[in-house]
């Protein structure tokens, strides 16, 4: 499934978050989002998910516009906000049982395919049975993760996959997103983490000043793979080292 | 391969889920087994009082049972509105993902149960399940009425807390709306049992019709107050003047809700006691006229405990308290804490005094006068003692109101509190005033040692969430 935007505005009160962004994200592929703090990475995959209106503009998916097949597309998504992703009342299992009813799978459609999960992801299955609310920030993402794929959607919307995750089990959660992909199959990462990344993702968007000074294929962006992903993103987003003298200064 | 999603998932099966898993939450929805034992016993609290209900109603002549049946009625949104004892109240309050494959009416149906179908709401349900079945024979009406009571009370009283909750965090302009919506929605109440109580329809459906009208109307109340604040609370973290304006990724949730809140609203807790006070006065008053003392005392009976637990728990106590011992600014107001714990069971006394007084028969008119003299100074110093704290107490109380750690009152000393007010219930209406008023102070205290106690435990981990 290929995702596409045309024109995509938003503003928060006097702040332009996204000003005119359009492009194109082929099917098959991993997009890893990079941007600063507040470049608007999360406001985009909101929009993306139709989670946030657009001020103008439109998201395309499978050559579909979002807002004529909202339901349609939506079944075929899969979704990890970066919070507010479990509700905390509710157990592990009582989360896994109401995502399934959200998508209308019966439980003998998925009963092998969420052992494998479960049993990838976590060692105790237990936990499972405590509210959410008692669970870690890692068990939390991991539960998250196989929310967003119970359905095996054909596109997938990432935010922040990897923050709170231990290295091991952000090691599972990249191995299991190389297992997931296939040529009928998107899925777009958010991530601060330029070491996941950079394992993981066939392309590479930046996201700067509500634009994309770049957008391409992972070898384009590190030049054929001579320079680092973190070189590079530093070439766009932040050219000039800032001064530290003053700082240094003012902290002797 | 293709998504195994199907575009149309079961309404059905997920409104069974989300009431099931409401009534686990109510039932035993903390790891505290002690809250959870404290429910249990408040349900059976609650339908021992049904049973008498609907005792009342069965030996009752005509004459009698349409005052008994509209005090019946009035004992439903006294429960609702009270049952803040247990708060289950968060905010987002959506239990529906916003990217689920649903239509928007579904969403806001299935959030609208998960909204409404509250402690208080299934303590009102299990009132009406049982007095309902047990009069049976008397027709429909108290179990349709009852239904649409709920359904609008609990939409009423969601939407108020909602609103108050963002107004904290948010610092929306919540008073304006409950001022204006929720008044009119209070009236539209009232009224209800004033027209039944004066007989001033005519049918049992007519009655019910405009029951049905005012419940449309407190739904409505409940929607539009959602989608505003949902709307403010966005608004309010990308405003212009707030910190989170220009670094959202960098300010920590904690901070950004500190930092966000703009005005108090802490006069809404002035509206709760004089809403209960009203409630209670107009009880006394009608039972004075018509009713045997013990089924006066009987209707009564709930009213008294549920306000005065209501009150100390979700109303100033818990979160002044908490804020006052995190803030170094915030103990040097410690004091005032004490103060204001003393105003709520003044004002209760002097409800129950004035209603004793009225059943023995020793009720005077200058009574009333000292009765409105008490009244200013307690309402001053709530304000006094639960308003006028320095910023940084107010931003932690909005941040102690968004944790989950407001649940872990223990459940035994809530319903040894609870059986301390029925005591000093029976006292006052015996007229054995100086031991009632004692037994109110030992209450007070009971309440002020147990709540320090439990917030002790949790405040240097809510300290450490604050300033990490």
């Amino acid at each position: 499934m290929s995702l596409a935007a045309r024109n995509i505005t938003k503003t928060f009160g006097q702040l332009q978050v996204l000003d005119n962004l359009s492009f194109d994200f082929p099917s098959g592929c991993i997009l890893g989002l990079l941007g600063n703090n507040g470049a608007g990475k999360s406001t985009l995959i909101n929009i993306m998910c139709d989670l946030i209106r657009p001020d103008s503009g439109e998201v395309i998916i499978n050559g579909e516009k979002f807002e004529t097949h909202s339901l349609e597309i939506r079944s075929k998504m899969g979704v990890l906000p970066e919070t507010g992703l479990l509700n905390t009342d509710l157990s592990g299992k009582e989360q896994l049982e109401f995502a399934a009813l959200l998508y209308g799978i019966k439980p003998s459609d998925i009963g092998e395919q969420l052992d494998t999960m479960l049993n990838y992801f976590f060692d105790d299955l237990s936990l499972l049975s405590r509210r959410c609310g008692t669970y870690s920030t890692g068990m939390r993402k991991k539960l998250g993760l196989i929310l967003a794929f119970l359905h095996k959607p054909t596109v997938a919307l990432l935010d922040e996959p990897f923050s709170g995750l231990d290295p091991a089990s952000a090691r599972l959660v990249i191995n299991f997103l190389k297992s997931y992909q296939r040529e009928d199959r998107s899925i777009l990462i958010s991530s601060h983490n330029l070491s996941y990344v950079q394992q993981i993702s066939t392309h590479i968007a930046v996201l700067h000043e509500g634009t994309f000074p770049f957008m391409g294929t992972h070898e384009d962006f590190t030049e054929d793979g001579r320079n680092q992903l973190e070189n590079s993103l530093f070439e766009l987003i932040m050219p000039n080292e800032k001064d530290t003298n003053d700082l240094k200064r003012v902290l002797a | 391969m293709e998504s195994i999603a199907r575009n149309k998932p079961s309404l059905y099966r997920l409104t069974i889920f989300v009431l099931r898993t409401r009534l686990r939450l109510i039932i035993s929805g903390t790891d505290n087994t002690a809250l959870n034992i404290g429910r249990i016993l408040l349900i059976i609290g609650l339908i021992f009082y049904s049973i008498a209900s609907a005792a009342i109603l069965l030996v009752s002549d005509d004459a009698q049972r349409s005052l008994y049946y509209v005090l019946i009625m009035s004992s439903i949104p006294a429960i609702i509105i009270s049952s803040g004892v247990f708060p289950v109240l968060k905010l987002p309050s959506s239990v529906v993902p916003g990217y689920a494959p649903l239509p928007g009416k579904q969403v806001g149906m299935l959030n609208l149960i998960y909204n409404l179908f509250r402690p208080g709401t299934l303590y009102g349900l299990i009132f009406l399940g049982v007095t309902s079945s047990l009069t049976y024979s008397q027709g429909p009406w108290l179990f349709i009425d009852g239904l649409m009571l709920i359904i609008a009370t609990s939409a009423l009283d969601f939407a108020v807390k909602q609103t108050v909750l963002a107004a904290q965090t948010h610092g929306i302009r919540g008073l304006k709306l409950l001022i204006a919506a929720g008044a009119v929605n209070s009236v539209g109440l009232g009224l209800y049992f004033v027209m039944y109580f004066f007989e001033m329809l005519t049918s049992p459906l007519i009655y019910s019709m405009y029951l049905l009208l005012f419940t449309i109307s407190c739904v409505i109340y409940y929607t539009y107050t959602v989608e505003l604040t949902e709307t403010a609370s966005t608004t309010s973290i990308f405003s212009n003047d707030s910190v989170g304006s220009k670094s959202i990724g960098s300010v920590s949730a904690a901070s950004r809700l500190a930092y966000t809140r703009k005005h108090s609203t802490k006069p809404m807790y002035l509206l709760i006691p004089a809403f209960n006070l009203i409630i209670g006065l107009y009880i006394y008053f009608l039972a004075e006229e018509t009713m045997s003392e013990v089924f006066a005392l009987m209707l009564a009976f709930p009213l008294l405990p549920f306000t005065y637990v209501h009150n100390n728990f979700w109303g100033f106590f818990r979160e002044t308290w908490l804020a006052v011992r995190l803030s170094p600014a915030g103990r040097k107001t410690k004091w005032r804490i004490f103060l204001g714990a003393v105003w709520l069971p003044l004002l209760l006394d002097a409800v129950s005094s004035l209603g004793a007084l009225i059943y023995s028969g020793q009720f005077r008119l200058y009574h009333v006068g000292i009765y409105l003299l008490l009244i200013p100074p307690v309402m001053l110093l709530s304000y006094w003692s639960s308003l006028r704290f320095p910023r940084k107490v107010n931003a932690l109380i909005a941040i102690n109101q968004m944790t989950t750690f407001r649940n872990n009152t223990s459940g035994i000393s809530s319903f040894v509190i609870v059986l301390f007010c029925y005591f000093i219930s029976f006292l006052m209406v015996l007229g054995s005033y100086g031991i009632a008023i004692t037994a109110a102070v030992l209450v007070c205290s009971l309440t002020a040692w147990q709540i320090q106690k439990c917030e002790v435990n949790s405040h240097y981990k809510l300290q450490a969430e604050f300033y990490k």
